[in-house]
């Protein structure tokens, strides 16, 4: 045990090359490395050696808890993972990339705070904790399933969560997924492969013991608060309503995508009946998350591909079962390969002619890349980056649709266009980019998405005016500049460097990042979020402190966060030699002319090098870090 | 006597567990799942959840099966209630209970069972999505069926609180 609230107090340590299962004490971690994200950083830099890859027995594979996660604390039960990634372009970058769903809660309940899992098994084996016992167990008869057949080959009755790779990640796919239940996955990054390379097909906890609370009177009440602050889903202030229709088609229901979560999402959702067309006679069910829901293609959009929804759904289920990364096919992959048919570069994929509104079409390319089918598919299932290269072709609409590292556009205005961002609030986005190795919105959310749903552009009735989302942030970032449309490069590194921290503080603690952090309310009179005592951007910080005892100020929890990036940053340049050339490589993609036109311009805007460049120059100081984004201590 | 009892609508479920986390720690302070009262079946490849929670019967099959009286009903909820002080941890409630409700928490070994917090349910509070209310037998929308359907229905087994 440690001497602070929240923390199971012991990290497993596997070695599936020796079949050894060592323990570490949390203690030895905290409080400076205070969670997830946190802890794995300080164990990858020193145990990950330059010279590694993602698939050397060495990497480390780190599936981590916070200390909330598991707690009464909302939207609180996801699960980080880290390590060297399969995914990562040029190199393969030391990353992370977080699921939901309900294993992490079991993992701290089941007596641990994470897995560092390292070797490589002889055969295929999954690892079973139960009630603090750990056990590695032969899993050959498991190899070559799905996910959703192996999970429950794994339940053995009430209480078990399975984690667990798909077809994809045994054939070492680097788009393939690690995932639980039938739609939280660690989707980028590809550490399905990593785990794949391990011949570890799945992992299974069980577990009912006690977490300490360090004040639990003032956790409750702090949870009590938060929850019943929480506005619609991604914390917008509407909340959504469910499609008559697909409820009485196909028992469309609101589902929490993480343990914990208390609002009514637009990306959740479950369908407990859908007609399949692939498998006529079959009836699928399922979860619908975020991304997915592209599959069955958007009219008058650019995904306006028709399959419909019962073909869309049955394609998704297959994409999930085979354990591939939504995000990659969805916004990356298969619009690229639209875009080469159209070109003329590339007419079929291994004898099947590229028809995006056929099913077969799709079945073909999914279940041929987790399986490494033909020439066109292996190569995809190195990722669509690689998959260029290899192939020969569709270099320019790779470079339309990819930002950086290997990962297709995500709320940066330019690659992604399901997202409604414009100048300048994608600067933030690029300087994110710039500095990160995968696509860093998956837990930084919390600025564009955060101003753009809370504009009257997307809630037209429950948004705010323009001059009072500045008002709000100016709170948050210290000036206007952050959030203003109008105010260009302005103050951007400013926000870039606090959702940087925001974004670790969510993956150690962990909380949803959909969520965190509250800044805009429609319940105080001024707009800025608050619940009891406490200011919408430190519900965080109060639950850790009243669970955990540590006690910190925002200042001193910014510096933890703000520690963790630059000990990720040294790795980097220790094993990588990343240096401000590779963060400034992200520069052409911006120089396009932006989807999205902001309407105090009026025509569309794209990245003006020099003043990014003196951005860059500010997020380096103000993270401590020298003009060639080298930390100074 | 407070004759409002829980009523459980399942189809709106998420899953999110918030009834059965803050069920738990509400009770014992700490983060204990087997301090629950309440529990989520958890069905994440049906999407169909089940919940598991004491129905307050009018005539308790828990207080009958009791040798040392430990189970009464709160003259101000109407809440069968556990007095510990006669407790004698020999788990013959929980084997009674037709609805699996009456659970039996390891450490430190002793029976558990929902007491309505006192007239204010917490995870009545907790849910956002109007799966479990607060209200009277006689009120329209209660789904209060008073006897299971049939023995699956009624011992869906130790919970997943």
């Amino acid at each position: 045990m440690t001497a602070f609230g929240g923390y199971a107090g012991r990290i497993l340590r596997i070695d599936l090359t020796r079949n050894t299962v060592d323990i570490q004490d949390t203690a030895d971690l905290l409080p400076d490395w205070y969670g997830g994200r946190a802890m794995a950083a300080r164990i990858a830099f020193d145990i990950i050696r330059p010279g590694t890859g993602a698939f050397s027995p060495e990497n480390p594979l780190m599936i981590f808890t916070g200390p909330l996660t598991g707690t009464s604390a909302p939207f609180s039960g996801r699960t980080t993972v880290c390590g060297l990634s399969a995914q990562g372009h040029p190199h393969e970058w030391y990353t992370r990339s977080s699921f939901g769903g309900h294993w992490g809660p079991a993992l701290k309940h089941s007596g641990f705070d994470g897995l560092v899992i390292t070797g490589r098994a002889p055969r295929p084996v999954s690892i079973r904790i139960d009630q603090g016992r750990c056990t590695v167990e032969d899993a050959s008869g498991l190899w070559g399933l799905g996910m959703y057949e192996t999970q429950k080959r794994l339940m053995d009755g009430p209480g078990w969560r399975v984690l667990a790779i798909g077809p994809a990640g045994e054939n070492l796919c680097r788009i393939a997924i690690i995932a639980t239940e039938t739609e939280s996955a660690s989707g980028q990054g590809g550490f399905g492969a990593v785990m794949g390379s391990k011949n570890l097909k799945a992992i299974a906890v069980r577990g009912t013991l006690p977490l300490p609370v360090y004040d639990p009177e003032r956790f409750r009440l702090v949870c009590d608060l938060v929850r019943a602050e929480a506005h619609g889903s991604h914390g917008w202030p509407h909340e959504p309503k469910l499609d008559p229709h697909r409820v009485r088609m196909f028992g469309q229901k609101f589902q929490a995508c993480t343990q914990g979560c208390a609002v009514r999402c637009y990306d959740a959702r479950f369908y407990t009946s859908v007609p399949a067309v692939l498998s006529p006679g079959r009836k699928l069910s399922g979860q619908m998350d975020c991304v997915a829901g592209l599959f069955p293609g958007i009219p008058n959009s650019f995904y306006d591909w028709k399959l419909g929804f019962e073909a869309g759904f049955e394609v998704g289920q297959i994409a999930n079962d085979e354990g591939l990364n939504h995000w990659e096919i969805l916004i990356g992959m298969v619009p690229w390969l639209r875009s080469l048919k159209d070109e003329g570069s590339l007419k079929e994929v291994d004898g099947v002619p590229i028809d995006v509104d056929d099913p077969v079409f799709w079945q073909h390319l999914l279940m041929g890349i987790s399986r490494r089918e033909g020439r066109v598919r292996n190569a995809l299932a190195e990722g669509t980056v690689r998959a260029s290269h290899e192939l020969g072709v569709g270099g320019e609409s790779m470079d339309r649709l990819f930002t950086a590292w290997g990962y297709a556009g995500h709320w940066d205005g330019h690659g992604d266009h399901i997202n409604y961002v414009f100048h300048p609030y994608w600067i933030v986005s690029a300087l994110q980019w710039a500095i990160d190795t995968r696509d860093p919105i998956s837990s930084a959310h919390g600025y564009a998405q955060n101003i753009m749903g809370w504009s009257r552009i997307c809630s037209p009735v429950h948004g705010l005016s323009w001059e009072r989302i500045k008002e709000v942030s100016a709170r948050v970032y210290g000036t206007t500049d952050a959030a203003d449309p109008r105010s260009g490069y302005g103050a951007k590194a400013i926000a870039a460097a606090w959702h940087g921290n925001r974004s670790v503080m969510k993956d150690s603690l962990t909380v949803g990042d959909q969520v965190f952090p509250r800044i805009y309310s429609n319940r105080t009179e001024d707009n800025f979020a608050r619940a009891g005592d406490m200011e919408g951007p430190t519900f965080e910080r109060h639950m850790f402190n009243a669970l955990t005892g540590i006690g910190w100020t925002d200042a001193e929890m910014d510096a933890a966060s703000a520690r963790v990036l630059s000990l990720e940053r040294r790795l980097l340049i220790r094993n990588f030699g990343r240096c401000r050339a590779d963060d400034e490589s992200v520069i052409p993609y911006f120089q396009r002319p932006e989807n999205l036109v902001n309407p105090f311009i009026g025509h569309p805007m794209s990245l003006d090098p020099q003043a990014f460049r003196e951005q860059l120059s500010e997020l380096y100081a103000l993270r401590g870090w020298d003009d060639q984004g080298k930390p100074l201590s | 006597m407070g004759n409002l009892r829980l009523c459980v609508n399942p189809v709106p479920c998420t899953g999110c567990m918030n009834c059965a986390v803050v069920c738990a720690q509400g009770r014992a302070g700490d983060h204990v799942p087997g301090a629950s009262a309440i529990a989520v079946l958890l069905d994440p490849f049906g999407g169909e959840h089940g919940h598991v929670y004491c129905r307050q019967c009018d005539s308790p099959a828990c207080a009958a099966a009791c040798a040392s009286g430990a189970i009464s009903r709160d003259p101000l909820t109407g809440a069968m209630v556990i007095g510990y002080d006669l407790c004698v941890r020999c788990g013959a409630c929980v084997s009674a209970c037709p609805f699996g409700a009456m659970f039996w928490r390891d450490d430190p070994g002793l029976p558990v069972k929902c007491d309505l917090c006192s007239g204010a349910p917490r995870c009545v509070a907790a849910c956002r999505f109007g799966v479990i209310r607060f209200l009277s037998p006689g009120d329209p929308e209660f789904a209060f069926r008073g006897m299971p359907d049939s023995e699956q229905d009624a011992l869906p087994g130790r919970g997943e609180g």
